[in-house]
């Protein structure tokens, strides 16, 4: 009971959270523009030029977020292919009084976890062995790129160590929350699932990360070595 | 704020998802505890390099996408409105039932009340159809009588067909399997 109530007050300390963080506002800043409804709507009616600018602009974003979950970048491309495509095939259907994005990820979130499920056998090193962008290498990579590919290389497999104990839900918790930024209530809304359960996979994930860095790497992110892509 | 508490606020901390006041109590804790702000810096450094490396490299090869998308826009030139799918249909009932309000109550008494309701209808459906005169000879038939207040349903199974025959007659109480009718 002592542990119930102490897990309630924690979630109810993240729930009036404000949002303020790049990513959200980004978003925000895009829908009060405007410009993703129009061009919504105007897809609508049949204006392939706004599908395509909105492709334009969404594509790496839900490229990311399916990459956080299926751990290759090629895979990740071809679900936001599938993506678009639903989309634009039931594009007709969407309410644009909704958000778009919630939609769109919302799509990603549960393609990404299909894909798994029906790739269920293919483990970390499968996947990067089969990766084109890095099979390529030497003959098609540029000789410069070279220390870039190993950099890119050691970075994705440590990437796979720390979420290496996550589930699916897990991973896409930590990526939409902490690595994209949404607020809990949002991301709730992309996975579908009650805020309260959303919150418990954050919470978990974010233990799992913890104590896999602590006993992986434990000087690893102290030492400079970080990369800040926001800067 | 204990160290513990402060841990579990750092990473909304990091992306700026933490309340004012919250944020001014973790600041406050990371001005003096320089275990958290460790730890902080280090979140901070895994999730920079988390979202790092979730991001497509520049040279990701688009290509297959573009075509994709270009043999998509050339099969419906316009977005085409049609029926809904079956699996749309499904989408939308599993979603209706997901935002019902989760109250275990609630959720329990409206699906005892839609059984009740699926009970009571079908209470109402002609499994037989029933006529008024009986369709063949009744006596080539194999039949079944019960009896009741003086009405006399004949379940009789012919040669080509099976009817269900309701017949209101004069009797008291009879209940059999009658071979010789």
């Amino acid at each position: 009971m002592v542990l119930k109530s102490n897990l309630k007050k924690q979630f109810s300390a993240q729930q009036d959270a404000v949002e303020d963080n790049l990513e959200v506002r980004e978003q925000r800043q895009l829908e009060e523009e405007k410009g993703v409804r129009e061009l919504v709507i105007r897809s609508q009616q049949g204006d392939q030029e706004a599908f395509r600018e909105l492709v334009d602009i969404y594509r790496t974003r839900v490229a990311s977020i399916a990459y956080g979950v299926v751990g290759n970048y090629e895979d990740a491309r071809d679900i936001s292919q599938e993506v678009f495509i639903k989309i634009y095939r039931s594009l007709s259907r969407f309410d644009t009084k909704k958000k778009f994005f919630t939609w769109l990820y919302r799509l990603t979130v549960n393609a990404s976890i299909d894909f798994l499920r029906a790739n269920k056998k293919r483990s970390l090193h499968d996947s990067i062995e089969s990766d084109d962008s890095f099979t390529q290498y030497p003959d098609k990579r540029e000789e410069s790129n070279i220390d870039g590919w190993f950099e890119n290389l050691e970075q994705r497999e440590i990437f796979e160590k720390i979420v290496e104990y996550l589930n699916p839900r897990q991973k896409m918790a930590f990526v939409l929350c902490d690595l994209k930024g949404f607020t809990s209530n949002e991301a709730a809304k992309i996975i579908e699932c009650p805020q309260t359960t959303l919150r418990w996979y954050l919470h978990e994930a974010r233990k799992k990360i913890r104590a896999t860095v602590q006993t992986e790497y434990p000087e690893y992110f102290r030492q400079g070595k970080k990369t800040k892509p926001d800067d | 704020m204990n160290c513990k508490k402060v841990a579990s606020y750092i990473p909304d901390y990091i992306s700026g998802n933490l309340s004012e006041n919250r944020k001014k109590l973790v600041e406050q804790h990371l001005s003096v505890c320089a275990n958290c702000q460790s730890w902080a810096e280090e979140w901070r450094g895994i999730r920079n390099f988390s979202a790092q490396v979730i991001h497509p490299p520049a040279d990701l090869d688009w290509e297959p996408f573009d075509r994709a998308i270009d043999a998509e826009l050339e099969r419906n030139p316009a977005p085409v409105r049609r029926r809904f799918s079956l699996s749309e249909v499904w989408d939308y009932i599993r979603g209706e039932l997901w935002n019902f309000p989760r109250i275990l109550p609630l959720r329990l008494s409206v699906s005892v009340a839609a059984v009740c309701l699926i009970i009571f209808l079908s209470g109402h459906l002609d499994f037989f159809p029933q006529s008024d005169q009986p369709p063949f000879d009744l006596t080539l038939a194999d039949h079944y009588f019960s009896e009741q207040d003086g009405e006399i349903s004949l379940y009789a199974q012919g040669q080509e067909n099976t009817v269900f025959y309701h017949e209101v007659i004069n009797v008291t109480s009879v209940e059999g399997k009658d071979y010789n009718y």
